[in-house]
């Protein structure tokens, strides 16, 4: 009786850390979002401390950004866009859940290839299904992730007045550039 | 040298808008603020800070905090104090002379909480001592 709890307490703890082991992760991901207009003044921002953690059993993936961690070239546009369109105060976090499809850790190498990435982005407390390419390979023992998507400022209810209509595009690019590394 | 009433008018209107669009300029090329010009909300302890971010941790939110603790790994881009602030350093601090257990005090912005990884981010960060 003894000796079967011990077995399974063994069992249960080398499968926990198995399961710790599955991870990898990264807290200073960039981020980059762009909403120019050409002609126009750059409308575009980096943030630089995106957390983003991928389960390499299953492909799940999973990523969390602070609004005000965004900088803008210019200083004036980055409290505009704090304090009128996303309503950091209020919404904080960007965050994002979901799959690498096809993902199976053993086939990744140094070579880069190319998945699909389905999931949920919330922004502003919205939820909004998302596609993306990414660009995925294993170097050194830290993945990288490369990719990129468009939104549009109507899919987070983000109003644009009139005035500056015209200097903000109507599809917004958002670029990924991720290196995970395994969480012990 | 007197100037008629017409120049004065057109030198008064003249220097409004310089002055004018100095102001403006200036207004919309703001310098960013440093994180000597964020307001300072938290100066202490590491362990006080983590009692009081459990109690409101929205309060802290975009706020400078002036934090004593230990550091307990160093990453990439910055450090860990007491296993769950993540300390990203500003871009002109260098970790070189920083080592594993060493009692550091650090200033940084809080950026907020990471459910993701249950740590607090600040970011922004420069060591005092």
């Amino acid at each position: 009786m003894v000796s079967k709890k011990i077995i399974l307490s063994i069992l249960l703890v080398s499968f926990c850390t198995s399961m710790q082991a599955q991870k990898y992760f990264t807290k200073t991901g960039i981020t980059n979002f762009k909403a120019s207009v050409d002609a126009f003044e750059p409308v575009a921002a980096t943030s630089n401390s995106t957390t983003a953690i991928v389960n390499i059993a299953d492909g799940s993936i999973a990523a969390l950004l602070f609004m005000k961690s965004f900088h803008f070239e210019v200083a004036l546009m980055e409290e505009h866009f704090n304090e009128n369109y996303m309503d950091s105060d209020k919404f904080p976090k960007g965050t994002f859940r979901g799959y690498i499809v096809g993902f199976n850790f053993p086939d990744l190498s140094e070579t880069e290839k190319e998945y699909t990435i389905n999931g949920t982005l919330n922004i502003r407390g919205i939820d909004k299904e998302v596609e993306a390419i990414a660009k995925i390979k294993l170097v050194n023992g830290t993945i990288s992730l490369i990719s990129d998507f468009s939104v549009t400022p109507q899919d987070f209810e983000i109003k644009i007045p009139n005035i500056v209509r015209k200097k903000i595009s109507e599809q917004i690019n958002i670029t990924l550039e991720y290196e995970f590394i395994e969480k012990k | 040298m007197s100037l008629s009433k017409r120049n004065k008018g057109i030198l008064l209107g003249l220097i409004l808008i310089i002055i004018g669009g100095y102001s403006m300029y200036k207004y919309t090329y703001k310098p960013h603020k440093t994180i000597d010009d964020i307001e300072l909300k938290f100066s202490g302890d590491a362990t006080d800070f983590l009692i009081k971010i459990k109690e409101n941790n929205a309060f802290f939110n975009d706020a400078a905090v002036q934090i004593k603790g230990k550091v307990t790994s160093i990453e990439v881009q910055g450090i860990n104090l007491n296993n769950t602030i993540f300390c990203q350093m500003d871009e002109t601090t260098f970790l070189s002379g920083l080592k594993v257990g060493q009692e550091v005090e650090i200033k940084g912005r809080m950026i907020g909480y990471d459910d993701l990884l249950e740590e607090t981010k600040l970011d922004k960060t420069v060591i005092i001592k």
